[in-house]
């Protein structure tokens, strides 16, 4: 067999090797852009992941920039409360915090939102230019199954397991 | 600086998936690369090794770094992302020649078992040659990179993470194919003109230019994405574009041009015949190729056609040359102090000094789990990293076991000269105490009794004591001690083992001494003589024979994980696994204890086992207890294999009894029930590893010591488990459930000579491990109860 048909199999090892080097690597810190406004001095921005929001965790991260200069505010506290629009149940209140962030612009905090349904954000933001609020609306869907989220992390032995198969039927044809 | 700037240089985004993948890859090249150079330095030259860890590091730059995250916010910082996967990682992995390195860094039983049959399929052969051809990857790059940039595609992948991921795959899969061709790694060789790569890269830096002019002079903004989000450092969404676009203008015309005067040099001025000769793309095939491909493991040097050592696996030809195994006590400083007749003794003292603190605060402390180093360090911290050690490398933890000071103590104050009885020379005893050890572990809550806990592992040091003092031959180690018996079992899919080096010299030596013993140095205590040694059943890691043998012939070398799985050698001092029903019975216990101990714990068992307990009368829970552990442990796994074992039989035709087979293919489910052990542990270990802190500021303050202040009693209890904690777990099962399976294929495979029942002796043990598995991934779905860790 040609040599270079063996280096041109390692090309296609590596091809299929990429579809493992980029998984997750994609989840951009931030997700959907929900709210882009000017509130008091503060421009603020707050976005929430993932991009379908469903019941159980999801992320909200908020960046908040001067409004004059829209330079990143950085002794900025931002509080993030969550409750139902239809204001059943508790609220849920939570400090967002850089060291929850991947992109360190960001204030970020992880809810676990229990019900579907219309769901009222609201930011408590107090830096050196004042206080200010800014709220918006989120719909978040059912929760999805943790199964069906997960179904390639599970499922994914039944790739090799059909390469191997393949592999054996081949050797056995040839050593027939 | 800029508070964009700093946060910028902050931004590290956290993959251990990705960071896993390149270090996997990385090390992979880097032993095959060693292999090759010792054959040939000059082909194998660092050059080589930097350009592969350079196209890694790319890909790790592109992906893992502050880059990632802001790729969103900046089409600028999305550009060099993109350009980083096209232009930068693949030429770079392909200027590393990867084939033969990645080859030979695999293990010699992968490379010919795996690879060289795939590399037989005509198919898959014709698929790469056609794929790789410049005028196939021209028009692939160009697609991707059209397709991709425009804006439908490109703002879907910016909403969807999903998308996203496929535009990633894409490009780094366009960039791969695109330079293959122009790079042309070694050993391949030109199946068309050299001057075929002038027009390829012009016209790709055709396309690259008129693209870029688009993004760069276009007077709207062409993702409507970068409108919507905030701006930074006063760039407007234009002007973020029109800096995307002259980036890939300037630098992404450069990677096309250099290359191509580079080529066009070549062709005009043809360098002198030297080994990087082959790499050009003006080179055409010559006579003393062959021989260069000799000396890189590369035979049969007829014009044009070369093939691979592995290509012909004979057992009486010798490969070209062999990799070397791996030797742990050739790594620098480790192996050093490995070699040090008192290291065991080193790793003992601290083990044991912690085993006597558990003691004292087990006794003497608060009798709350979380509270008390008895109830934190045995059922957190050791427990899990035991098995990631067991894993990861080998039985170390009975190199470093706190009960051999007691052995060592008792053989010198008592006779230690008598037999340990000949019925009692098996593994019997072993599981029935590991049965006990189970079912007392949840009858008595141990995780949650410092008490219990305390006189457990006095009760341990006592029973080493006084068995040895009394039995030769390691008698506890090898017959009773169910954590040793533990060790044994999970280490058969360890990665090393102690292992005589070079077989050769062993048939020339006279006196043993690996066994025997020399001067003040034991011998093997286990009577495990290293010749004759296959795998890690019984082996303690005592480095006894390592030190023992004057010829230094006795290494801790690398091996296949699993292997001893389905090898069924005479080994010395354990015989034919085939022939050795109570370690099988051990194996089955540790199996389904594996799912039992995790089964105990999660929500759904715990509530139906409170309803029985609720029924006035009826059930006490000890009782409940019981019950569950004779069902699951004996009765169920008595069931399941003796079904599996008559089915094998039947439908594979086997001539053996039932409890033969199922005795043979109980050691296949040894990677399950360890993919089990280590997600169960794992979750306890990630969920609660800082819940030592306070535990150990209580002990310190308990004794006088206040200067360390309050325990900080929030860190006792545990942390919510964090997102890649489920995937690990479910990674764990899932590759336990694939080594199972082909461990019960190989041993299927031995069972008979005709495939086809050989399939068929399989496939019952095929569907008890894809049940494992499934019982496996349910119950690392369950929310887990937080047992010794919330008591506070």
């Amino acid at each position: 067999m040609r040599i270079r048909h063996r280096n041109r199999f390692t090309l296609f090892v590596l091809l299929c090797s990429t579809q493992c080097l980029v998984p997750c690597l994609t989840l951009a810190d931030g997700g959907t852009v929900r709210l882009l406004e000017q509130q008091g001095n503060y421009h603020v921005a707050a976005f929430t992941a993932p991009s379908l929001l469903h019941a159980g965790p999801i992320d909200i991260s908020v960046l908040v920039q001067d409004a004059a200069t829209l330079e990143p505010v950085s002794d900025v506290l931002v509080n993030i409360q969550a409750r139902r629009r239809d204001h059943h149940g508790v609220a849920i209140c939570h400090p967002a915090t850089i060291e929850a962030a991947t992109n360190k612009l960001f204030r970020a905090a992880k809810f676990k939102l229990p019900k579907p349904g219309w769901w009222e954000i609201e930011l408590s933001i107090e830096g050196p230019s004042g206080k200010t609020q800014a709220r918006f609306d989120v719909e978040v869907a059912e929760s999805g199954s943790r199964y069906l989220a997960l179904w390639s992390w599970i499922g994914w032995p039944v790739l090799p397991i059909l390469l191997f198969c393949m592999h054996e039927l081949f050797v056995r044809r040839r050593s027939r | 600086m800029s508070p964009t700037v700093d946060a910028f240089l902050r931004s590290w985004p956290y993959d251990p998936w990705l960071l896993a993948t390149l270090g996997l890859t990385a090390a992979i090249y880097v032993r095959g690369w060693l292999t090759l150079r010792q054959r040939n330095p000059q082909r194998w030259h660092t050059g080589r090794l930097t350009a592969f860890l350079s196209g890694l590091a790319a890909i790790a730059l592109a992906l893992a770094s502050p880059i990632e995250p802001f790729a969103s916010l900046l089409f600028q910082v999305h550009m060099l992302q993109h350009l980083l996967l096209m232009m930068a990682a693949p030429p770079l992995l392909w200027l590393g020649a990867p084939l033969l390195p990645l080859l030979w860094g695999l293990s010699e039983q992968v490379r010919r078992y795996w690879i060289a049959p795939l590399f037989r399929l005509p198919v898959l052969r014709d698929f790469c040659s056609r794929l790789t051809h410049p005028l196939v990857t021209l028009p692939l790059f160009v697609a991707a990179t059209w397709v991709w940039h425009a804006p439908g595609p490109y703002e879907l992948a910016l909403r969807s993470n999903e998308w996203h991921y496929l535009q990633h795959v894409c490009f780094l899969s366009a960039g791969l194919l695109f330079w293959y061709p122009v790079v042309r790694p070694f050993p391949d060789h030109a199946r068309w003109s050299p001057w075929l790569m002038v027009p390829y890269l012009i016209l790709a830096d055709i396309q690259n230019t008129i693209l870029s002019a688009l993004l760069t002079f276009t007077s709207q903004v062409l993702y409507p994405h970068y409108l919507n989000v905030p701006r930074l450092g006063g760039l407007s969404a234009l002007e973020d574009q029109s800096s995307a676009g002259v980036l890939m203008w300037v630098p992404g015309s450069l990677a096309f041009l250099l290359p191509l005067f580079g080529i066009i040099i070549q062709l005009l001025y043809p360098p002198t015949a030297t080994v990087e000769n082959r790499e050009s793309p003006i080179r055409t095939h010559s006579a003393d190729q062959g021989q260069r491909s000799r000396r890189d493991g590369v035979n049969v040097p007829t014009a044009g056609w070369i093939a691979l050592p592995i290509m012909h696996p004979s057992p009486t030809s010798p490969a070209p040359f062999q990799t070397t195994r791996f030797d742990l006590l050739h790594v620098p400083l480790l192996g050093r102090f490995l070699r040090w007749r008192h290291a065991r003794l080193t790793l003992q003292l601290p083990l044991a000094a912690l085993a006597g603190i558990l003691i004292l605060d087990g006794l003497r402390g608060p009798q709350v789990g979380s509270m008390n180093l008895a109830g934190v360090l045995p059922w957190i911290h050791w427990r899990g990293l035991l098995i990631l050690t067991l894993l990861a490398a080998g039985n170390f933890f009975c190199m470093a076991c706190p009960f051999q000071l007691p052995r060592t103590l008792a053989r010198r104050w008592l006779p230690a000269n008598r037999v340990w009885p000949h019925a009692l020379r098996n593994k019997w005893t072993a599981v029935v105490l590991l049965v006990l050890f189970l079912w007392a572990y949840e009858a008595f809550s141990l995780w949650d009794s410092p008490w219990w806990t305390a006189w457990l592992a006095l009760g341990y040091f006592g029973l080493a004591f006084m068995i040895d003092g009394f039995f030769r031959e390691a008698a506890f180690c090898k017959y009773l001690c169910p954590i040793g018996q533990f060790n044994f079992v999970q280490s058969l899919v360890s990665p090393l083992e102690v292992k005589v080096v070079d077989p050769q010299i062993c048939t020339g030596c006279q006196t043993k001494d690996c066994i025997r013993g020399r001067e003040e140095i034991p011998g093997c205590e286990l009577l495990l003589f290293q010749p004759r040694k296959s795998g890690n059943m019984d082996c303690t890691f005592c480095l006894d024979c390592i030190h023992a043998c004057p010829h230094e012939n006795v290494g801790i070398l690398a091996r296949t994980p699993g292997t001893d799985l389905w090898r069924d050698d005479d080994r010395s001092g354990v015989g034919r696994f085939s022939k050795r029903p109570d370690i099988a019975a051990l194996i089955v216990v540790l199996v389904f204890g594996a799912f039992a101990n995790a089964a105990g714990m999660v929500g759904p068992i715990v509530a139906w086992r409170e309803r029985l307990d609720r029924i006035p009368g009826q059930f006490s829970p000890l009782l409940i207890t019981t019950l569950f552990y004779l069902v699951s442990v004996i009765l169920l796994p008595l069931l399941v294999i003796g079904t599996a074992s008559a089915l094998s039989c039947r439908w594979g035709r086997l001539t053996l009894s039932w409890s033969e087979v199922a005795t043979r293919y109980s050691y296949a489910l040894v990677p399950l029930g360890c993919g089990m052990w280590l997600a169960h542990y794992s979750f306890h270990l990630a969920t609660s590893y800082d819940a030592i802190v306070p535990a150990i500021v209580r002990f310190v303050r308990d004794w006088g010591w206040t200067a360390v202040g309050q325990p900080r009693w929030v860190a006792g209890c545990c942390r919510p488990a964090m997102e890649w904690l489920l995937r690990a777990e479910i990674l764990f099962l899932d590759l336990g459930l694939l080594l199972s399976l082909y461990a019960a294929y190989r041993i299927a495979l031995s069972q008979s000579s005709h495939w086809s029942q050989s399939l068929r002796s399989f496939a019952p043990w095929a569907l008890l491990s894809a049940l494992l598995f499934g019982l496996g991934v349910w119950l690392v779905f369950q929310p887990m109860q937080m047992r010794g860790t919330s008591g506070v």
